[in-house]
Order: structure tokens, then C-alpha cells, then sequence
């Protein structure tokens, strides 16, 4: 038996960071993989829908239900075990452990409470000279793992590493009709478009959608499919229509002890230009590039200086007109690096005296409030605006190109923007060409133009290659782009898939797609 | 113009834990320039001007060597690292003993003797103000602000119920009262001008002290004893759904403390 | 230090080896060269502006009637200032003060730390007192130092307890952001400490008679003093105080701050704050607790509506006793109460002004 719960109309599990709100019945929390197989089988046998909750700190509102119970893994949470393969150390974990635990467990360096994935791997680990960190950093650090695979999340050190999917060694998947399976990278491998595998006693056979996932940026828009794949690539970024992840093997990393730095630039012109060359210098090698324009630290000044919340955030100098942000890995040869990072910002109006650095935890950890002050400002901006639309005070956008079109995409945003004279801020990802632009609202009819402004966005970023979802995924709020990327056709194709695996649709109903009965 | 600043490395004492037995988690815990001390040298960076000199100080074991090389980093332009084994165990008396003839020795000119109000693991304070007494020069507690003209500076002092402001002759020692929460960071440009700053070592001979005046043997106090203070929080979470019992709850700790 | 355990620590007052096998045979004797004759405890009285005249500090009052309590010997007291001071002279004698030092001079009724520390040595060589005790206050800490290092004695700050043993005085004080207990004795007379205000009760307010004698004191260096302002916010502050009632983000209401300061009143305690309120201009910043605002030790510290950020905790975590108030149960500031309740802020704070 496992717990079960009528929802009350403010629960929290109608909603995530978002701020949707759904409808539900129950709330369900399984305390492990037996529970939650019982639960999907008896829901699966009822046709009663289900959503899979984690740690709801999604922004596309994928844990919010429609209709029918939510299943939260919140009890589902831990380090497992310490493992080793021939790529390297993974740790073994429960769905809902955040990645904040995860990188607590790996930094104590006492795995006693942990098993041995294989043999010797928590000895061989804590003997390790460095210790060991959980790469992916999604920002959100408190989101839960099983959810960053679920919708493949990355973040700003995604530019270095890649995105969780690159990550995920192996998953336990619960499918919609209530059999489980246990796949590791390799086990099963699509021939061509025709994907196979055995699951319990039934045994899945289908022709995988026809597109191919865009890989040549960061991408979070829908599930990936292409010639050849995977199957365990079909599950990450699937956002739960396919099956509930109840247990996974994530690699680790072995942590160095890292350098922050911000340069500024008296324009955001300027900056932008220092960004293309930053990023292709094998010397200055950052581990992710950041990027504030000239709106945002606008907009933190204005803030910090009356926001108690703010009250680590390092006094801007008034020559900082725009800024970048970037971490190095501390190395033997910093002065022949920075040398570089000085000829790149001298030739775009920066230098190493208008800067700051810092390689101890104390200034790295402001430097990164710096940045984490800015969707903070934001917010307390809008806050203080009365919009006329209760609620909705500003949209924020997460597209990705490549990087060829890096400018033609930012002079876009600007160009469409200010055409619109809507209110903005642009910061975030810009190693991998993915800022965030956020519009402020302060009208219905600031929002009908941003809509129609944020279309176009999209619409332009596909056009250039690039996804109109690059980190945050689809979701229930951002469907609409779904087939803008993969055109009716390649909807279609993974409707199709989902019916295959969850005939009666009862899993994770609305996310990505729309499954018409 | 000559500044002479004194920093300690202290560890970080919001990491610091005490175990269930009670006794102070001392490992893993990081050691970190005295944040009040971060204060004062970054006050006295920003009145420097062309010419002028900023020199660090400090007395600790050898791995004190990385306060001042960040106080380098900071843009601090020379470090002393008073370093010797007799120096251990010293108080407030040795310890200002031992500084006060280092910077007869090594700064006997500095135009100002900063130091921060306090350091975070001792909170005496005590220090810069038996360091003015043993050099003969006037002291300036809780200073707020500072400003060089030509004759000296002039600084602002908060003493809670007073505003003071004096002049202050060349060669006074000067504490600063506060820290400076949104205080700025040191450049790209400092961090590699740290790589060319030395730190000079210095031990008890070179200052020219006796072994009976330095360290525990030159303290004029003692630690009779220790003990964990109750500071260990014995941490009872209790759920109050009516405020009345809620407010007995404090109310009886409070009677109790009686 | 980091690595500071027992002997090998070397900049710090607060911990050490305790092994006097360590001085040569002898050398306590050479260094206690008035041991023969120092005797009584000596008071440096501080005041207080008070409306036209002037008050005696509280701590200075607890003090004088603990240094009754602390020695057989006779009970000094010291205090500058004009005719203003006159008027005190009772209570400090009911405190049980044996011979009053009034420092009457022109120069010396503004507050230099070097002159009044040269004015108290040369009285302290004088009457040899085996204690010189005054209050930790934020003059307090600047002339004591001073005064010891014109006599070349030791000095323990910031007391929270003191006992006697014989003349000797064992002197105790937190470190280590009060994780740790000291003990701590003087080697050498007169012992010097600075005491917390609220180590000892304040005495009822008695009448005395005693000897009160000028002092006179000539050799007034000065100092160049450009101006003296008053503060707007004179008074009490909040490190002195034993109970604070300390007010946070989560305190919404602003008819709160009234409440909290009338639950403080009839605890006997003070209103703290964190730094959100004094930002919202609800509270002075003298009030606020924490990296930008003041350290305070008070026996009991009541967290209402405080998150409890790192800034805010390095101001109150050597507070002896800590409960914490606030309705979300993931606050950090429940990790370093020793009692937590989960409930809003407000309810309680107005519950707890109606029961008392």
C-alpha cells in the first residue's frame, strides 16, 4: 500500500516555479520503486491519469497536473552507492535526491553510509587526490535529479560539460503500464528508426519519429531521437510521457580548484564582441561564460541599493557599463591566460584593471550573487511596478543558436524589442549563445506585444538552427513551439510513440504533447 | 605616504560546529583574512594615492602566509609574516609587545598604524589600542571614515551615543569600526601583481625580543581552563498551531533564566 | 588559527597551553612584584549623558556593587567630570564604595582615551588595587587596553563571569565566536578585565556616604578635537542587554515593532533587528544585529520572523540561549536554535505581550 492523499485546492502540488496551476485528485508518495510500480499499475488499470512530481521546481510547469493524482517521488531520495566503469565514477541515486545533496555526499568524502556499486568504488574514490562534483549545474541547485534527466537540464556549465544527458550512465524507468526496466548507455540501440526492447513480459517494437534532434546547440525542446539511438536517450529530456525514472547512475567529475572573474565593458556592443573571441581561445579556456548587459546591472544597482536580500552583492563600480562573467580552472600558467583575457578586453574597451578575480570561496560565491541578483532584481522590479495583470509581470525567454548566428540572433532581440518599446533586461548563458532576455510588463498590452515578439523569437531561432527551448523544457506552457521545431509530422511521430508505450495516456498528460482521444 | 595594516588569519567561525560530545570541529573548517581586517586594508587601499605604500603585517604560524598574500592580491604593495615558534600561545600584551617592536623595527615611519576593530575568533579588540599605549602615539577607536589632507587626517569616530571627529596626527594607530558587507572586489590586474610581491619572514631575533617577552612566556594572562560552551544548540523543533502556547513556551525559558 | 590546538596557537589571547612548568622556577614571583601589597578593586565609573545632567552607566553600577561582593578589601571607585557628577556621589557610595576619585579637571570632561588612561595609571599607582575592573562598553574596551599596556599588566575582555579566589580573580570569557568557555587568571597586579554588562544583577538603588577625593591630574596632553555630536540615537545598546528581542524580514506588520518593544520592556530586554528592517526604516541601525550591524551576547536571543542568513548569524552566535520563531520550517536559523518554533512571528509576539 503507499499514501495517498485528496488534494486540497492550494496544495502545492498543483503547482511548480511556473506558477500554473492544475487541477488534481490525489497526491500520491510512493516510498519506493514497489509502491510506485503498485501505484502507476492501479492507476494504468483505471485509466485514471498521472503526473510525476519532484521537487517542483520546474518553470513549464511539467509537474502540474490537468487532471487525475500526481505521484511525488519526494520520498524517494538519497545517494545509493559509489560506482566505477571504464569512463569513470558515477554515483548511484533515487530520483528526488536535489543536486545540492549529491554534491554535499560527494564533497564530505565519507561514503561509509554508501554501497559499493562495483568493487572497491568508494575506497577507490575517497583515495582519489581531488574530490568529485556532479557537473551538471542546473542552477536551481535544490531541483531534483530525476527531473534535471527528465527534461535534460543544463545551466551555465553546460558550455564545458555538456548537458545532463551527457551524464546519465544508466536509469530505472517504471513504463505507463506498470512494468519496470533497467537500461544502461549501450544496452539497446534503435536499428535505423526501428526501436526494440523487452520490458517485463511484453515486448516494445516501433519506428522511432523521423526527425533528427538538434544536438548542435543546447536543446531542451522535446524528447531526442535520431537514426541509431539510444534507448536511454529517449528517456532523458522526455519530461515523464514515456516512463517514471526511479532510480539512475550519474557520472561525476573530478572538481579543480577554479579562478572567477568578471571583466567589464563600457557597452554591451563591446561585450558581445569580447564573448566571440573569449570563446575560442584555447589559452583563456573558460568553464562557462556569462553574460550581463547594461539594463541588468542598471537594474541591480537600482535594487541592491534598497534590497536587504541583496546584501552580499558586490558595490558596482560606475565605469561598468556591461559585464561578463567567467570561471578558469586555476593553473600553473595564469599570467600567460590572463594576458589573453587582457589583449581580448583591451581591444574591446575593457582591461584588467576594470575587472574583478578571486579563487577563494568567499569572493567566488559573491561574484555568483552578482549574477543570482539579477532574476532577483527582476522580480522586485516588477514587484514594485503595479501591472495592471495580477499574476503576470514578465516573460522570459530561453533560445539557443549556434554560433554563427550568435549576433544576428542578439541584434534581433534588440531590434524587435525596442521596435515593440518594450521594457528588457538580457543576461545569462551567452558561451552557448542562450541568454535570457526578460520583458517587463506593465500592461495587457505590453503583453499581447511580448507574445506576439516572443513568437518571433522562437520562429527566428529555429529558423537559425538553434532551439526555442534550450534549457527550461516544454512542458505544458511552451507546447506551442513543439511543432514549430518538428513541424505536425514529427508531432504526430511521437504521439505515436507515446501511445505504444502508454495506450491508455495516462502518464504525464499535456507534457510536449497534446494526445488528442 | 606610508600605510602600515595589521591582519590576522582567523578560522572561519561561522563554519565552526561542535560535535555530540561537545568538543569545537576544528577540521575542514577554512582559515580566512579577519573580515574586519579585510575592511580596514580595503579602506586604506582606497585613500591610497601616487606614492604612497601599503604594507601588511601579520604574526601566526606559517600558513598565515595566505592572508597576506591575499591582502597582495588585495593591492597591498609589501607583507611581513611575523612567524616563530616562540611567539606561540602570546595575549593581548605579547601579542602587542611583539607587533609594537616589529614596527619599531621594520615601519617606524609609517605616517598610520591601521588596524581592524577586531578579530572574529578572539572579538577582543584589545590589541591596536596596547599597541598605541606601547608606542606612545594616540589611538582612534570605531573610526568610521577617514580623509588625508596635508597636514595628517582627519577622522570621524562612532562612538553609539557620540560622533567624534579629530585630527589625526601622523603616526597614530587607527581602528575601523565596521565591515562593508557589498565591499568590492580586487581586480585581474592586483591578482597578478601579487605574483611579484614578496612576503618577507620575520622571527623573534630579527625584532629584537627576549624569549621571556614573546608568546606564552611574555603573557601576563592564562588559560586556566576550557569548555565547549552550550553554544552546541540542542536544536528542538516543536510545531505550534496555538499561539498562546507558543508565547508560554518563551515565556517560561525566560523565567527560568532568572 | 586553523591549526591552533593547545600550545602551538600563536596570535590569539584565547586559547593556549596551560602548563606554567613552562616559566623558569621563580618567574611568577619576579612578575607579581606588588603582591605583597596590592589589595581592593578599583572601578573606572562611567556616565551617561542624561537629559540636563548625567547617569551612571548600568554596567558601572553592576560593577561597583559586585566588586563589594568580590573582595574583602577596600572598593574604589574612579570618575571624570564636572559638577554635573556631584549628584552621584550617593548612589555610588550605596554601591558600597569605600574612597571616591573624582577627576575634576576643565580638560578632561570630554572623553580622550590617552589622557584618562594616563590619569587612571597614576592613580592606580597610587592605591595599588589587586583589580582595576570597568564596563566592556565601546569606551570601556579602548581605555582598558591602554591602561594595561601603560602598566605592563594582562587584561581579559569582554568578561561574562568573574570569581574570586583570595586577591586572585578568575576571569571568564567566550571565544572562538562563543563556542568555547575560557577561564582565565592575570599573572601579575593590578588584574584587568572588562566586564559585559548584565554578568551581575544591578543593584537597588541605595544612599551611601564614603570618602570622596579630587584628583588631580596635570599633565593633560589633549587631543585635536574638530567637533562632538551628539547622536540622534543615544541610549542603550543592544550589545549590553541580557534578553534581545530581535525582529526579522518576516515581521510584516510594522505595529510589531511597538509590540516587540513592549514585550522587551517587561522582559527587561532590548529590540534587535536584522538588517531588512532597518532597510525598511522601521528600526535604527544601532539596533541591527549582524556582519553590518553589531555583535551582541545576550543570554537569550529571540529570533522573531529572522531567516537566519549567514550575515545575520555572525552578529548573535554566541548568544547564550537561542529560540527562533518563524513559520517556514526550512529556515536556516532553526539550525542554530536550541529552540525552535514553527508559527508566525506576529501571533506570538502579541500572545506573549498579552500573557506577561
Amino acid at each position: 500500500m503507499f499514501y495517498r492523499q485528496r488534494i486540497r485546492s492550494d496544495s502545492k502540488y498543483l503547482t511548480d516555479e511556473s506558477k500554473m496551476t492544475g487541477r488534481g485528485e490525489h497526491v500520491i508518495i510512493p516510498v519506493d520503486d514497489s509502491e510506485l510500480r503498485e501505484a502507476v499499475r492501479i492507476n494504468n488499470s483505471k485509466g485514471n491519469p498521472i503526473t510525476v512530481a519532484g521537487m517542483r521546481t520546474g518553470v513549464c510547469g511539467g509537474c502540474v497536473p490537468l487532471e487525475g493524482d500526481v505521484i511525488s517521488l519526494e520520498r524517494m531520495s538519497g545517494v545509493l552507492g559509489v560506482g566505477r566503469d571504464e569512463r569513470g565514477y558515477f554515483i548511484r541515486v533515487l530520483p528526488c535526491t536535489t543536486i545540492d545533496e549529491i554534491n554535499r555526499v560527494l564533497r564530505s568524502r565519507d561514503f561509509s553510509q554508501l554501497e559499493d556499486v562495483t568493487e572497491d568504488a568508494r575506497e577507490q574514490l575517497v583515495a582519489e587526490p581531488v574530490p568529485y562534483f556532479y557537473p551538471v549545474d542546473p542552477t536551481e541547485m535544490n531541483g531534483s535529479i530525476g527531473g534535471n534527466i527528465a527534461c535534460n537540464a543544463s545551466g551555465p556549465r553546460t558550455y564545458r560539460y555538456g548537458p545532463t544527458r551527457d551524464w546519465v550512465r544508466r536509469l530505472r524507468v517504471v513504463l505507463p503500464e506498470g512494468q519496470y526496466i533497467d537500461i544502461k548507455r549501450g544496452d539497446y540501440r534503435a536499428d535505423g528508426r526501428r526501436m526494440s526492447f523487452p520490458a517485463g513480459r511484453s515486448f516494445y517494437s516501433f519506428d522511432i519519429p523521423s526527425y533528427d534532434f538538434n544536438t548542435g546547440v543546447k536543446n531542451a525542446a522535446g524528447p531526442m531521437f535520431h537514426e541509431g539511438m539510444d534507448l536511454i536517450d529517449m528517456f532523458v529530456g522526455s519530461e515523464g510521457i514515456f516512463g517514471i525514472i526511479s532510480e539512475a547512475d550519474v557520472y561525476v567529475a573530478p572538481w579543480h580548484p577554479l579562478v572567477s572573474n568578471i571583466l567589464f565593458f563600457p557597452t554591451d556592443a563591446q561585450c558581445l564582441e569580447a564573448v566571440r573571441e573569449l570563446r575560442t581561445d584555447n589559452a583563456v579556456d573558460p568553464e562557462f561564460i556569462e553574460y550581463m548587459d547594461s539594463r541588468s546591472l542598471d537594474l541591480v544597482r537600482r535594487v541592491t541599493a534598497s534590497d536587504p536580500a541583496m546584501i552580499r552583492v558586490p558595490r558596482l563600480p560606475e565605469y561598468a557599463g556591461s559585464a561578463l562573467f567567467f570561471d578558469m580552472q586555476l593553473t600553473d600558467d595564469m599570467p600567460a591566460r590572463y594576458a589573453r583575457v587582457s589583449e581580448i578586453a583591451e581591444r574591446h574597451g575593457g582591461s584588467l584593471d576594470r575587472s574583478w578575480c578571486g579563487h577563494e570561496a568567499c569572493d567566488r560565491d559573491r561574484m555568483r550573487e552578482l549574477r543570482h541578483s539579477i532574476p532577483r532584481s527582476i522580480f522586485e522590479y516588477v514587484a514594485s511596478i503595479k501591472g495592471e495583470m495580477p499574476g503576470i509581470h514578465k516573460m522570459g525567454t530561453d533560445m539557443s543558436v549556434p554560433d554563427e548566428a550568435a549576433d544576428e540572433m542578439m541584434s534581433y532581440y534588440s531590434e524587435q524589442l525596442d521596435a515593440a518599446g518594450l521594457e528588457y533586461v538580457v543576461f545569462g548563458h551567452i558561451g552557448n549563445n542562450h541568454p535570457h532576455v526578460e520583458i517587463i510588463l506593465k500592461s495587457m498590452e505590453d503583453f499581447d506585444k511580448a507574445n506576439e515578439v516572443y513568437r518571433r523569437f522562437a520562429e527566428k531561432a529555429v529558423e537559425l538552427g538553434g532551439s526555442p527551448s534550450a534549457e527550461h523544457g516544454i512542458g505544458k506552457i511552451k507546447r506551442e513551439y513543439m511543432a514549430m521545431v518538428y513541424g505536425e509530422k514529427g508531432v504526430e511521430e511521437i504521439r505515436r510513440v507515446k501511445m505504444i508505450l502508454d495506450p491508455k495516456n495516462i502518464l504525464c498528460r499535456g507534457n510536449i504533447v497534446e494526445v488528442l482521444r | 605616504m606610508r600605510f602600515a595594516v595589521a591582519v590576522k588569519q582567523v578560522p572561519d567561525t561561522m563554519e565552526m560546529s561542535v560535535d555530540e560530545n561537545g568538543s569545537l570541529v576544528r577540521a575542514g573548517v577554512p582559515a580566512i583574512l579577519n573580515p574586519y581586517d579585510e575592511y580596514a586594508l580595503s579602506k586604506v587601499l582606497g585613500m591610497r594615492g601616487e606614492g604612497d605604500e601599503v604594507v601588511v603585517f601579520t604574526m601566526g604560524p606559517p600558513q598565515a602566509r595566505q592572508a597576506l598574500t591575499r591582502c597582495l592580491e588585495m593591492g597591498a604593495d609589501r607583507a611581513y609574516l611575523l612567524t616563530d615558534r616562540d611567539f606561540a600561545g602570546a595575549d593581548v600584551w605579547a601579542t602587542a609587545r611583539t607587533l609594537t617592536a616589529f614596527i619599531m623595527r621594520f615601519v617606524p615611519d609609517a605616517d598610520l598604524y591601521v588596524f581592524g576593530r577586531q578579530a572574529i575568533d578572539g572579538d577582543t579588540g584589545q590589541v591596536p589600542f596596547e599597541v598605541a599605549a606601547q608606542l606612545g602615539v594616540q589611538q582612534f577607536a570605531y573610526v568610521e571614515s577617514l580623509s588625508s589632507s596635508e597636514d595628517g587626517f582627519t577622522a570621524v569616530q562612532d562612538y553609539g551615543d557620540v560622533s567624534m571627529t579629530c585630527r589625526v596626527p601622523r603616526g597614530s594607530v587607527v581602528s575601523f569600526g565596521a565591515v562593508d558587507p557589498n565591499g568590492t572586489l580586487f581586480s585581474i590586474s592586483d591578482y597578478l601583481s601579487a605574483g611579484s610581491k614578496t612576503v618577507e619572514e620575520v622571527d623573534r631575533v630579527s625584532i629584537g625580543l627576549g624569549l621571556y617577552s614573546v608568546g606564552l612566556r611574555g603573557s601576563m594572562t592564562k588559560i586556566v581552563s576550557t569548555k565547549t560552551s552550550s553554544g552546541a544548540r540542542r536544536n528542538r523543533k516543536v510545531e505550534i498551531t496555538d499561539p498562546a502556547k507558543g508565547a508560554g513556551f518563551i515565556i517560561s525559558e525566560l523565567e527560568a533564566m532568572r | 588559527m586553523s591549526d591552533c590546538s593547545g600550545g602551538s596557537c600563536s596570535t590569539c589571547s584565547s586559547c593556549g597551553s596551560d602548563d606554567p612548568d613552562r616559566l623558569p622556577p621563580g618567574m611568577l614571583k619576579v612578575y607579581n612584584l606588588n603582591q605583597s601589597t596590592a589589595d581592593g578593586v578599583l572601578v573606572w565609573v562611567e556616565t551617561e549623558p542624561d537629559g540636563e545632567g548625567v547617569r551612571i552607566a548600568d554596567v558601572s553600577l553592576e560593577l561597583l556593587s559586585a566588586a563589594r561582593r568580590l573582595s574583602d578589601g577596600r572598593v574604589f571607585a574612579v570618575v571624570f567630570g564636572g559638577a554635573e557628577v556631584k549628584p552621584l556621589y550617593p548612589s555610588i557610595f550605596g554601591c558600597g564604595v569605600d574612597s571616591l576619585y573624582h577627576v575634576r579637571e576643565k580638560a578632561l570632561e570630554t572623553y580622550m582615551p590617552e589622557d584618562y588612561a594616563s590619569c587612571i595609571v597614576s592613580l592606580i599607582k597610587r592605591i595599588e588595587p589587586a583589580t582595576v575592573l570597568m564596563g566592556a562598553t565601546l569606551r570601556g574596551r579602548e581605555l582598558a587596553p591602554r591602561i594595561a599596556s601603560e602598566l605592563g599588566t594582562g587584561l581579559t575582555a569582554d568578561c561574562t563571569g568573574l570569581r574570586a579566589d583570595g586577591r586572585k580573580l578568575i576571569m571568564t570569557r567566550p571565544a572562538f565566536g562563543g563556542n568555547i568557555i575560557a577561564d582565565i587568571e592575570c599573572l601579575r597586579f593590578p588584574q584587568m578585565a572588562t566586564v559585559r554588562q548584565g554578568t551581575f544583577p544591578k543593584p537597588e538603588m541605595r544612599e551611601g556616604s564614603g570618602t570622596a577625593i579630587y584628583w588631580q591630574f596635570k599633565e593633560v596632553v589633549g587631543k585635536d578635537i574638530v567637533s562632538v555630536e551628539r547622536a540622534e540615537e543615544s541610549g542603550e545598546d543592544i550589545r549590553d542587554a541580557r534578553v534581545l528581542i530581535s525582529l526579522g524580514d518576516g515581521i510584516r506588520d510594522r505595529a510589531l515593532v511597538d509590540v516587540a518593544e513592549s514585550v522587551a520592556r517587561k522582559v527587561g530586554g532590548m529590540v534587535s533587528c536584522s538588517r531588512s528592517l532597518v532597510e525598511r526604516g522601521w528600526m535604527p541601525r544601532s539596533r541591527q544585529v549582524g556582519m553590518s550591524g553589531r555583535t551582541v551576547v545576550p543570554d537569550l536571543y529571540i529570533a522573531f520572523g529572522i531567516s537566519g542568513a549567514v550575515q545575520h548569524r555572525v552578529g548573535m552566535s554566541a548568544a547564550g540561549k537561542v529560540i527562533a520563531v518563524n513559520s517556514d520550517p526550512d529556515a536556516p536559523i532553526h539550525h542554530y536554535a536550541d529552540l525552535s518554533l514553527i508559527a508566525d512571528a506576529g501571533d506570538i509576539l502579541r500572545e506573549m505581550d498579552r500573557a506577561l
